[in-house]
This record gives structure tokens, sequence and C-alpha cells, in this order.
């Protein structure tokens, strides 16, 4: 079982719409996933506890607070543009 | 005669209230999106239980907490009386506006219209953030008494919001890192201009142009209580005690109110659940329709708040707004639920605009808040109605706005404007 943390500004808009995505991708891929949503400012704190396998954020966080977990940044969810290339490289990380 | 069947009908649906109204409204808006069946039936249903569950935890907030809270403002003589809900309740009052569906398709038939005509570059593909213009739509409304005024401004401020991040986009993308992406959402667009002019001032004031403070280590200094649970504990216990509980009673309203800060947005996610599928719709819609070129893509501005200078902001900022609602003699809004995330947003063009400057956005903020809190006052009224016409139980004599309100200030304008009609 694979850990992602999804998270954006609030927990509640952009980061459920690419969670929603993510789901299905993951699926797809035939990779067990559990997801993990919540607020940027709550990255940090969470890294810890949780300690998932990538983040995507739905903005562009720095990795600078994420203990070496990876970060992929997955705006595309919102927009709707390159999802097909993000959803490759979470998948290629979680395959890792 | 067929006139009068149509209109009993809408009238009967309006009167359904949010939880039954709008899944029959998605239902129409899903056939026209040409969302599919099986799906579209699902989500309509989900939309309506999210709806139901904001309902449930916001009606439980003000009657646990609400007493207190009066209590409270009367013992002490206080001039914050109006309460604050918390913007998941405003923008889930606004898609229960009766004409949002309306305010809906004129928006994004506006947006179609000015790409084609060049007017724009921005492609606003965000459904979830229409509800701004729904927003704004709905106050002139209820300023102005007419439906027509009230689109009318829906669609100035749509038209106003799409020119202002044309204008935002290159500084936005090099600020966020976000290629590509623009935010229309008029809540913190509408501040751009002015944190344009304020940033501009800074560089002229000796000493301030020189200041610099570093964002991550006040994010780490403060920790857990940058946290809205945590917020959410120690608001309520203080409004337990100041609104003379007794210890069974603190606690109580201590809960309710973490309680409110943690599972509206939980409530929110599944009515967004709901959503999705109408998100996606329009999503494809715009984007099919203008691939490549030099289109930006338009999303909410939540996706700022990445920036680690818009956190640290949104932390120094909630004691700051305390302070700023007791001393402010114009105020009346008591900050609750917003406080935990709305000067994030304020931060995020102040941020942009200094180059991610922690001590130049956060005065630019503490401008802003100040204005905001008028603006929520001012508000309070229409912000009432609406919150009734979306199923909310207010108690007599009971007044509610939100921070989130305040930050509208261009829907604001507007409907100062719409109210001369």
């Amino acid at each position: 079982m694979k850990k992602i943390m999804v998270c954006c500004g609030s927990s509640m808009i952009t980061s459920t719409m690419a969670i929603n995505k993510l789901k299905q991708a993951m699926q797809d891929a035939g990779i067990g996933a559990k997801f993990i949503q919540c607020k940027f400012a709550e990255v940090q704190g969470k890294v810890k506890e949780e300690r998932p396998d990538v983040i995507v954020p739905t903005g562009a966080l720095k990795d600078t607070l994420t203990d070496d977990v990876p970060v992929v940044v997955g705006t595309c969810f919102v927009t709707g543009v390159g999802e097909k290339d993000t959803i490759e490289k979470i998948v290629e990380i979680l395959k890792k | 005669m067929k006139l009068q069947v149509v209109i009993d009908a809408l009238n009967w649906i309006c009167g359904l209230g949010p939880m039954c109204m709008m899944p029959i409204i998605m239902f129409v808006i899903g056939i026209c999106l040409r969302v599919q069946i099986s799906k579209l039936i699902k989500c309509c249903i989900t939309t309506g239980v999210g709806f139901c569950g904001v309902n449930l935890v916001i009606n439980a907030f003000i009657a646990q907490v609400g007493p207190s809270v009066q209590n409270m403002v009367k013992t002490f003589g206080l001039h914050t009386n109006i309460m604050d809900v918390g913007w998941p309740a405003r923008a889930a009052a606004t898609w229960a506006y009766p004409m949002a569906a309306v305010v809906v398709f004129v928006v994004l038939g506006l947006n179609i219209l000015m790409l084609v005509l060049k007017l724009t570059n921005c492609v606003m593909v965000d459904f979830w953030s229409y509800n701004h213009f729904i927003f704004c739509a709905a106050i002139c409304y209820y300023a102005s008494g007419s439906v027509i005024v009230g689109l009318i401004c829906g669609a100035v401020c749509a038209v106003v919001t799409f020119k202002l991040a044309d204008w935002t986009q290159p500084v936005v993308e090099e600020a966020f890192g976000l290629p590509g992406v623009s935010f229309p959402t008029s809540n913190s667009i509408s501040w751009a201009p002015l944190a344009y002019l304020l940033n501009k001032l800074y560089d002229k004031i000796p000493g301030l142009n020189k200041l610099k403070a570093d964002p991550e280590s006040i994010q780490k200094k403060f920790g857990i209580l940058g946290e809205p649970l945590i917020i959410g504990l120690i608001l309520g216990v203080i409004f337990g005690i100041l609104g003379g509980n007794d210890v069974a009673g603190v606690m109580s309203v201590a809960m309710y109110t973490a309680a409110t800060m943690l599972l509206t947005p939980k409530m929110m996610q599944v009515l967004m659940e709901g959503l999705i599928p109408f998100a996606d719709a329009v999503k494809e819609l715009l984007n099919k329709k203008f691939e490549g070129n030099n289109f930006h893509i338009g999303i909410d501005a939540a996706l700022t708040i990445a920036n680690p200078s818009c956190i640290a902001v949104g932390i120094l900022m909630v004691p700051t707004t305390i302070v700023l609602a007791m001393v402010l003699p114009f105020n009346r809004l008591l900050p609750i639920s917003d406080i935990a995330y709305q000067a994030m947003w304020l931060s995020a063009y102040p941020v942009a605009f200094s180059k991610g400057n922690v001590v130049r956005a956060y005065i630019s903020c503490v401008i802003f808040t100040t204005i905001m809190l008028g603006i929520a006052t001012a508000l309070a009224p229409v912000h009432t109605s609406l919150a009734v016409a979306g199923g909310y139980k207010l108690g007599k004599a009971v007044l509610v706005s939100t921070e989130d309100a305040g930050t509208h200030l261009l829907s604001y304008i507007l409907s100062l404007i719409a109210r001369i009609f």
C-alpha cells in the first residue's frame, strides 16, 4: 500500500479534484494507494507522522520542508493541461 | 397562463432549500454539459448531501457557540456582535442563490466571447471559483432588489477579474512558480492594484525598502499554533470563559468551535466531490476550444498559499486580525472561522509584487485587513439574508458575516453602485 499526500490551500477544493483524478490513475496503474488530504501549512507536521511515498501539492510547494519525500507538482489536475506526464512521474516514483 | 405554471414551478423548486434544489438544478446543467447520466445522478445527490453537511455543522455551531458570543458581547459592551460563520458557509450559500446557474452560463459565455475577440488570454476553467461571480450577483441583487442588476454586476465583476488576471499573470507566474497559470478569483485579485501601489510606495521609504524576514523560520516557530483545529479550540475557550459559562459549558463551546474548524472543510470536500464532473466538463469544453496559443489557465488563488511567505504572513495575521477587530471602532465583526486562512489569500498579491518579502507583505495585509473588516461589517445584513436563504437557522437579531465576504472588494464596490438602482 502506497501513501500519497495531496495538499492544497484549504484542503477542500483543488486537492479533492486532484485526488479524484489520482484515484482513477492508481487503479489503472494497478497500485494500491491510500490518500492523505491536507493544507499546505500542515505538510511540514504531517510528513513526519505519515511518511508518505510522494507528495502532490496543487501549487508549487517547496521541497525544503518535506524531509526528502519526493514532490510532484499537481497543478495540472486543476488546469487539465499535462495530466498524463504528471501521472507517469508519480507512478514511476511509486513503483521504485 | 403557461408562464404562470413555469414561475410557480421555479418558485416551488427554490422553496425546497439548497439541499433539494441544487441536485435538481445541477441535473439540468449536467444534461446541457453532456455529463454521463449515471455519474450525473450520483454527483447531484453527493452535492445535496454536502450542502446538508455544511448546514448541519454551521447550524450546530450557531446554536452552541452563538449564545456565549452574544453574552460576551453584552457583558463587556463589545462592538463586535456580528458572528463570522466561515467562508465555506458563504460559498455554499452562494451556490444556493437561485440565479447561480444563470450566472455560471453568463460568465462562461462572456469568457468565451472575450477569448474569441482577443480581449483576454485568461481561460477560466475552475468551475468552483465561479462562486465569486455568483456571490457578486447575489449581493448586488440584495442591494438593488433587481435580478437583472445583479446579473449585470456579476458580469462586470467577471470582466474586470479577467482583465486583472491578464495584467498580473507574468508577476504571479514568477512569484509562485506555476507556468501558464493565472488566478482570476475576484476576492484576492481585486486587491492586486492596491498591492502594486503599496509596493511602489515601500520602495521609496528609507529603511523599509531594505528590511527582510525569513518566512520558513516563522512557519517553523509557530508550528501547531497555526493549525485551524488549535486556533478553533483556543478561540472557543476564550468565548466560553468570557461568555460566563461554567467549566462544562466552556469545554462544550471550545469543542464546538474546534469542530466547526475541522468539520466544515470535510463537508466541503463532499460537496466538492459532487461538483467535480461539472468542473471537468467546463474544463474540457474550454480547453478543447482554446488549445495551444498564448492563453493562461485561470484557477483558484488558493494555490498561491503553497508559498512559504504567504503561509508566514497568514500565521502572523491571526493574532493581528483579532487585535484589529477589537481596536477598530468601525468594525463589528468578531473573526472566528475564517481567521485561520483569510490572510493567506490576501497576502497573495503583496507577496507576488514584493517578490516574497514578508515584512512588506505583512504591512500590506494589515492595511487590507482593516479595509476587509469594514466591508465585512457593511455586508452583514446582505450576508445574513443570503445565509437565511441558504438554509441556516439563525436566532432572532443575529447578524452573520465572514471575513471572506470582506475580501470581495470589487463585489462590494459594485453592490454600492447597485444600491442606486
